[in-house]
């Protein structure tokens, strides 16, 4: 599959798409929403991997933005917010479109078999 | 005596003689029928010269004069009539009642209340004197005047604040210094009856008396004493049969001191008393006040008495200076002039509270002095009521607190900023966590030797623990600026149970303890959030996890109690020291034992705001160390109506 990762943790993209490769997939990165947008008008991704807590944009809008114009797309949503977070902004995400959302540090494992569950959907 | 005279029964006639009331009969024609001794005596004149004579012609000073008035009032109306005068010609106070006859005329009684009067008028000068000097020299000159005594004293004891009595003494008729070379009267068979309360002495001549002359050295009168024979000694005694003190006259005469001297100057004394009575009162009552300044006025508190509409009563130095008026100058201000105008309506609400039953409130306020708004605390006293129980009255007592409140407000916003940090902190550290796990995947699957699979397993699990520390830290700085909502629905218990046992089970099983879960028969439902509750349970599970001893046994049951849901959790670990009981749920309570289990210590103090959030109670028990620990949670049960 396709997958695009979001995030503005040049580092995180870093390791995160060799994390993602390394299951055999294709990746682009995006340090912004506005690029991530770019990327994937150029080069459509199967599934799109953001962060929601980013200090330029506002991560969930961007769900929302993904979710309006590619209706197909599998979105997975990242939160730095920790396991209290799970009952707020995770949720939102959820609302706003994403089909699965994580929080961070994201369990290596447990993200590849979410990307897994999405190629045997496809 | 004329035919209606005769015609009265002899003993009708013993009768009005015998009285000390004067009685004058008249007919229908104004002829006088009768006068007895006692109106012989009263009017100065002769009954032989006046009966068979009209009324006017006997009396001709009196035509057209207010008795006149009144008997001519009754002879027509035939209603009886009583009046009190002055009656010019006699010089005296008569009280006189006319009544009509049967046969056609007009009976008249009369008595002399001359001496009543008298006694009124000294009685009203009396009452209406505070000052007890004053009024003991009044109480001296009037009796003086009225015995016809030469001279007068009244010596009258005092007790002063240290208890000991001791005797003050007005004199009335001789200069002050005639007595002031005399001792004062001593305890003598003369004076005993006096000061003891006893009797009245009334002496024509004392000297002669067995009593006098008995006592050492003198024998007698002092040598320069004023010559005296006629001698009259009242005690002055209050209502509750202390004796102030006697009154005492003297005339170089024999037989000067009537009866009726006697009877005026012992109402006199009876007057006397209670106006010194009140007169004490009074004085008790000024100096009171006095002492209530004097204490409140070397006081560096602000002190104010004033009426809740506002207005000063009293301020003491330290609240004029405060607020830069004079301490004269502060009565009938209006406090609420040094209360900034914000303030008013919280200041005014809390004195609306100041009842008889609750007669205090405190009050921290800012207040203007000359020298700058400063913060204070007041406590509030309400002091008077009315009759309804509304506060007339009340006193403040204001201390500076603008330093406290200062380092409290320094001291919040000390908290504040570390509550930022930390949740900065927690944010910081979170974003090394995810690149140095992903970068950890990629060093499993790339493969290596066993000693780097070995370090890696190490930085695993650190980085694990890494990640709750943090996780901890953030929900911390959550907690400390209140920033947790609840999402409330209908929550099945059994749920909640599950997915905590969910989250908690890897320690669980990592420790190899044994979890018993006993639910009840039907769902149990509350009001609340779901996850917070689920994470209130996995808090209590984690930590009897943590705090058990490998292979131990723990039991999470969930039982209606009445209107409540209680969720237990039971251990058989290392239990909890009584002195750790009473703030186990505190942040940081069990700080160091977590430490040592690889925690911040901030569990159960979570699970006690998420549990209070949901207007819950949680309760921690144990036997001691080594005995184990239960909680139990009790929420309301949600109305399945």
């Amino acid at each position: 599959m396709r997958v695009l990762i979001l995030d503005d943790n040049l580092e995180l993209l870093e390791s995160l798409a060799l994390v993602v490769e390394s299951a055999g997939h294709q990746v682009d990165t995006a340090p912004s929403a506005e690029r991530a947008l770019a990327s994937q008008r150029d080069r459509p991704a199967d599934v799109l991997i953001t962060d929601i807590f980013m200090p330029d944009t506002d991560g969930l809008e961007a769900v929302a933005a993904f979710r309006r114009d590619w209706p197909r797309l599998k979105i997975i949503a990242m939160s730095g917010g920790g396991r209290m977070a799970k009952g707020n902004y995770l949720d939102t995400a959820k609302v706003a479109g994403a089909d699965a959302v994580l929080h961070k540090p994201v369990e290596p494992r447990k993200l590849l078999g979410i990307l897994e569950a999405f190629r045997g959907e496809a | 005596m004329n035919r209606r005279a005769d015609a009265l029964q002899p003993h009708a006639v013993d009768y009005l003689e015998g009285l000390l009331e004067g009685f004058v009969a008249y007919d229908g024609d104004w002829v006088m029928t009768y006068m007895n001794a006692a109106a012989e005596r009263l009017l100065n004149r002769r009954r032989d010269d006046v009966l068979g004579k009209t009324w006017h012609e006997a009396f001709p000073h009196a035509v057209g004069n207010p008795v006149d008035a009144m008997y001519q009032r009754v002879m027509r109306t035939r209603q009886p009539e009583r009046m009190e005068y002055l009656y010019p010609h006699y010089g005296r106070w008569l009280e006189i009642s006319a009544s009509p006859v049967r046969s056609g005329g007009v009976a008249v009684y009369f008595r002399d209340t001359s001496d009543r009067e008298t006694l009124n008028r000294i009685g009203r000068t009396l009452a209406s004197e505070l000052d007890l000097e004053r009024l003991l020299q009044a109480v001296t000159d009037a009796a003086t005047e009225v015995s016809g005594a030469q001279f007068g004293a009244f010596f009258y004891n005092r007790t002063n604040e240290a208890g000991e009595s001791y005797m003050l003494y007005t004199l009335s008729g001789v200069p002050r210094d005639a007595f002031a070379k005399f001792p004062m009267p001593r305890n003598t068979a003369v004076f005993a009856p006096t000061f003891s309360g006893e009797a009245i002495v009334r002496s024509d001549d004392i000297t002669r008396d067995p009593r006098y002359g008995r006592n050492a050295p003198r024998r007698g009168m002092p040598e320069g004493h004023l010559p005296v024979k006629s001698y009259l000694a009242v005690p002055v005694m209050a209502r509750s049969g202390e004796v102030h003190g006697g009154l005492f006259f003297g005339h170089a005469k024999a037989g000067v001191f009537t009866e009726r001297a006697e009877r005026l100057v012992a109402g006199i004394a009876a007057q006397a008393a209670i106006a010194i009575d009140n007169a004490r009162l009074y004085r008790s009552l000024q100096e009171s006040e006095q002492r209530y300044r004097a204490v409140v006025e070397s006081q560096a508190e602000l002190v104010c008495r004033f009426r809740l509409d506002g207005t000063i009563l009293f301020a003491n130095g330290a609240y004029a200076r405060s607020v830069g008026v004079t301490a004269e100058a502060m009565a009938g201000r209006d406090f609420w002039s040094f209360i900034p105008q914000d303030e008013h309506e919280a200041v005014r609400a809390l004195l609306g509270r100041l009842t008889r039953e609750a007669p205090e409130v405190r009050i921290e306020n800012r207040f203007g002095t000359a020298e700058g708004e400063r913060w204070m605390l007041w406590t509030n006293r309400a002091l008077a009521f009315d009759a309804a129980g509304r506060v007339l009255e009340a006193q403040a007592t204001g201390v500076d607190i603008t330093e406290r409140r200062r380092a409290e407000e320094a001291l919040r916003e000390a908290d504040r900023r570390k509550d930022e940090f930390l949740a900065m902190l927690a944010h910081e550290l979170r974003n090394p966590l995810a690149p140095i796990r992903n970068a950890l995947h990629l060093l499993r699957i790339s493969g290596a030797g066993p000693v780097a699979a070995e370090a890696r397993d190490v930085m695993e699990r650190q980085l694990t623990q890494l990640i709750r520390l943090v996780d901890d830290l953030l929900e911390v700085s959550r907690i400390s600026r209140g920033k947790i909502e609840l999402r409330r629905a209908a929550v099945d218990l059994a749920g909640v149970v599950a997915s905590a046992v969910e989250t908690s089970r890897p320690a669980i099983d990592a420790a190899r303890h044994r979890l018993e879960i006993r639910l009840p028969p039907a769902p149990l439902h509350v009001e609340g959030d779901f996850v917070r509750l689920s994470q209130v349970v996995a808090n209590l599970l984690n930590n009897a996890a943590k705090y058990t001893d490998p292979g131990g046994r723990i039991a999470l049951s969930v039982q209606r109690e009445g209107a409540e849901a209680e969720i237990r959790v039971q251990d058989n670990g290392v239990g909890l020291a009584p002195e750790l009981l009473p703030r186990i749920f505190d942040m940081f309570a069990q700080a160091d034992r977590a430490r040592a289990a690889g925690g911040l210590g901030i569990g159960l103090a979570l699970a006690k705001m998420l549990v209070d959030l949901h207007g819950g109670r949680i309760e921690a028990r144990s036997g001691g160390v080594g005995r184990g620990s239960e909680f139990a949670v009790r929420l309301p049960v949600k109305s399945t109506l």
